[in-house]
């Protein structure tokens, strides 16, 4: 959590608690774990180890693009999120990695972020690094 | 790290780093187990009351733990590091071949500031006195000194007839006013017989040649200067700040000091006096 | 009422004033002990820390009394490993603060760690790349050495000592000392490095990251250092105090001096290299990471005055000071002069935790603010009090200062 400079990482400060009868609208594949432990965006991991395991039921090698993609990816109504193999030249989110809008928060620091944000505007463009030394 | 954690590889930083934290791991707990053992070994030989002066010793202070020669003037500073046991120390026998103080005949007494203290036996630092009886037995009892700072004792345990004692070991004990007081041994023998205060005598011991067996033990011309010392260093433990209780200078010492300064940490001050930390 | 206990030849306060002076610091562990239940039985929401300050009062003081407890290490070594035979008149008293320090940080640690009851999970399943976990080993191997070097203190007790047993077990501990010495020393240069190893991996925050020496950042060396410096200090230090405390004289003062002077040599090292490797964060490595050092110092409150005070009030000062003998030899500069020793490095553990999270990371973030909140000040006041107590218990009943008997004479 001192490491993640993006905020990425989130702490369970207390137990969770759902009031009388909420409970019941949860997700079953998904829930906050105890106090005490460290959360963070897994990529909604559940959701490609349910990929892998249903292409290794049909006798398939791996998974295809399209097969497994975040909740946050599936739901977003503006589709403003693009998500894929980075490792993968052919696939979109690779293009688009790789285009002159896109950037990554401080990337000097060598973290490496498998995040990439693309904007049009260059104002959105400069504040991801601090300014450029002199 | 073991079969039961899955996806887990073998790398040559593992090696290291769990070898390196086991083998610390590994050093401390033999460490700990060769002393146990030890201490146990020790314990079987009766090795411990030896243990116990050597440790005693070590924790009295540097005024208790002067050397006999610095006593009697023959060497200006020697602090004892042989545990008072002459009787194996290097030093000691050079000094024997420039003078040899000699036992007095029975009658002859020395009279330091009110202390009797015959000069017809052998002394311990520990304020015994050891008298040879012929064929191998000795008489043990405590000096006037001794007598004088304890007083009469609610109790008296000796040790039965038959117990081997060590010098400086466990001679036996005193109880007085829920202080117990250890009177060390001054020489190795074995008991043959127990006595009382009226006797004179506490114990009767069986011990080997006489010029051996009490080679450490002080005789003759060291005894004024030895008990010079200690009435300094009694003066001193009994008020250490100098103020409060004092020994009169000139006067002469009552039977029983307990009973006339109550308020002195007595405990502390026997422990000083009779060489126990 | 238990002169028996006390040791022969000392003089103690009596038992009333002992359970008078005992008593508020027994209220304060007990609040301190509410303070660590609710943290664990309720949740680390009792603290003030949150998702983007993660390093809060606690760790803080986890990494300044490792720092300090430095001291029993380094007196261990001087004596038993360099013979260097002054030091026994502080060895005992160095060794408590040691255990003191040492089991009151892991006791701290337990609360913030978010699931003490995996701690296990360090030992049965540990991450060799991890510095942490190589923090975690020490520490408890440590703690050991530590305890174990705390038994023959305690059963020279005075009643303790009459049993056989007990005597002769510590007679032959004692004879093996220099082995748990030697291993001590090695753990703590270990530890101590590896609280900061953690800068070189923290790449995500340029004010802390540091480059790389040989197989361990620059701040791995500079902590041992530190540590080996200011831990005679602080055992010179808290020496004083004591003596201040019980208006006893305790040690020669030629042992106070010589710790001086070793903490001091040991200090202008430090100060040196640290100062090399801040000359090399500012030109190099925070350019590199696209932070000029300038800007970790704009902020109000954390200007560049930090930086001067670190280095050269709390550490060049302090060391130019117990180096030169004449001003040695004064006790008041003396004294002083560790005092602020162990001020430089207090501020410097402060500069790593508190200063290092408080500072923005993303470009449009804000200085952040951190207030500890009662149930952490609690806790550390438990960590202080229990130290209290265990020191005070070991003056009066154990011999902490050998010299004391012979000094009253």
């Amino acid at each position: 959590m001192t490491a993640c400079p993006y905020h990425a990482r989130y702490f369970n400060w207390w137990d969770p608690q759902w009031p009388e009868g909420t409970d019941r609208l949860l997700n079953p594949d998904v829930a906050p774990r105890m106090r005490g432990v460290a959360e963070k965006c897994n990529f909604c991991h559940g959701r490609l180890h349910a990929a892998r395991t249903k292409a290794a039921a049909s006798g398939n090698k791996g998974i295809a693009a399209g097969d497994y993609v975040p909740a946050c990816v599936e739901s977003c109504p503006s589709r403003a999120i693009v998500f894929g193999d980075l490792a993968d030249e052919t696939s979109e989110a690779a293009g688009l990695s790789r285009s002159s809008n896109t950037f990554q928060f401080l990337p000097k620091l060598g973290t490496a972020p498998k995040v990439f944000y693309h904007s049009a505007k260059e104002w959105v463009r400069k504040m991801a690094d601090r300014a450029p030394v002199a | 790290m073991f079969p039961f954690i899955y996806e887990f590889h073998w790398t040559p930083v593992h090696v290291v780093f769990l070898g390196i934290f086991f083998s610390v791991v590994l050093v401390i707990l033999s460490t700990v187990s060769i002393a146990l053992l030890r201490a146990y070994k020790a314990f079987r030989k009766h090795e411990h009351e030896a243990i116990q002066w050597e440790a005693e010793f070590e924790d009295l202070p540097a005024a208790a733990r002067v050397c006999r020669h610095q006593i009697t003037g023959e060497i200006l500073q020697r602090t004892c590091n042989h545990d008072f046991d002459c009787r194996s120390c290097v030093v000691h026998p050079t000094f024997l071949v420039r003078r040899a103080p000699v036992l007095a005949p029975a009658g002859k007494e020395d009279s330091v500031f009110g202390f009797t203290m015959p000069l017809d036996r052998y002394y311990h630092r520990g304020h015994t006195w050891v008298k040879y009886e012929g064929e191998g037995v000795y008489a043990i009892g405590l000096d006037d000194f001794g007598q004088r700072m304890i007083g009469t004792p609610d109790a008296v345990e000796l040790p039965a007839v038959g117990t081997t004692l060590r010098a400086n070991g466990t001679g036996w004990t005193l109880k007085k006013e829920r202080a117990t007081l250890r009177i060390l041994s001054p020489m190795d023998g074995v008991v043959v017989q127990t006595g009382t205060a009226q006797n004179g005598w506490f114990l009767k011991v069986r011990g080997g040649e006489p010029n051996v067996e009490t080679r450490h033990l002080l005789r003759g011309e060291e005894i004024k200067p030895w008990i010079m010392r200690e009435l300094e260093r009694l003066q001193v433990a009994v008020s250490p700040e100098g103020v409060g209780v004092s020994l009169a200078d000139g006067g002469e010492l009552v039977q029983d000091m307990w009973k006339q300064a109550p308020q002195v940490d007595w405990d502390g001050v026997w422990g000083e006096m009779f060489l126990q930390a | 009422m238990d002169r028996q206990f006390i040791p022969r030849g000392l003089q103690r306060s009596s038992f009333t004033r002992f359970v008078a002076w005992v008593f508020p610091w027994i209220l304060l562990l007990g609040l301190g002990l509410y303070a660590m239940y609710l943290c664990l039985a309720e949740g680390l929401h009792h603290t003030n820390m949150d998702n983007r300050f993660a390093f809060g009062l606690w760790i803080y003081l986890d990494l300044t009394v490792i720092a300090l407890g430095a001291g029993a290490f380094f007196t261990g070594f001087l004596l038993y490993i360099l013979r260097r035979e002054e030091l026994k008149a502080v060895i005992n008293s160095a060794v408590v603060l040691g255990f003191i320090c040492y089991s009151g940080a892991v006791a701290v640690l337990m609360v913030d760690v978010g699931q003490p009851l995996r701690a296990w999970f360090t030992f049965w399943h540990p991450n060799t790349h991890s510095m942490l976990a190589e923090v975690t080993f020490c520490l408890t191997c440590y703690l050991t050495v530590l305890a174990i070097e705390y038994v023959p203190v305690v059963l020279k007790n005075r009643r303790f000592r009459q049993i056989p047993r007990f005597l002769v077990f510590e007679f032959e501990l004692h004879k093996v000392m220099p082995v748990f010495a030697g291993v001590g020393t090695f753990l703590s240069f270990f530890h101590q490095g590896s609280l900061g190893g953690l800068y070189g991996v923290l790449v995500g925050r340029p004010f802390a990251f540091r480059e790389v020496l040989g197989i361990w950042p620059s701040t791995f060396y500079l902590f041992v250092l530190s540590a080996a410096a200011v831990g005679p200090s602080f055992v010179l230090l808290t020496t004083w105090l004591v003596q201040k405390l019980s208006r006893k004289q305790l040690v020669k003062p030629e042992v106070l001096r010589f710790l001086g002077k070793v903490s001091g040599s040991m200090l202008i090292v430090y100060v040196l290299l640290k100062a090399v490797d801040t000359l090399y964060w500012i030109n190099t490595t925070a350019p590199a990471e696209g932070a000029p050092a300038y800007t970790f110092y704009t902020s109000q409150g954390f200007g560049t005055w930090i930086l001067f005070a670190e280095i050269i009030l709390l550490g060049l000062l302090p060391a130019i000071l117990l180096l030169i003998r004449r001003l040695r030899e004064r006790p008041g500069v003396l004294v002083g002069a560790a005092f602020l020793a162990c001020c430089g490095i207090v501020m410097n553990r402060f500069v790593m935790t508190i200063q290092t999270l408080a500072l923005p990371t993303l470009p449009f973030d804000l200085l952040m603010s951190y207030v500890p909140s009662w149930q952490e000040v609690a806790t550390f006041l438990a960590i202080v009090a229990y130290g209290v107590l265990l020191y005070s218990l070991s003056f009066r009943y154990m011999t902490l200062f050998p010299q004391e008997r012979d000094i009253r004479q």
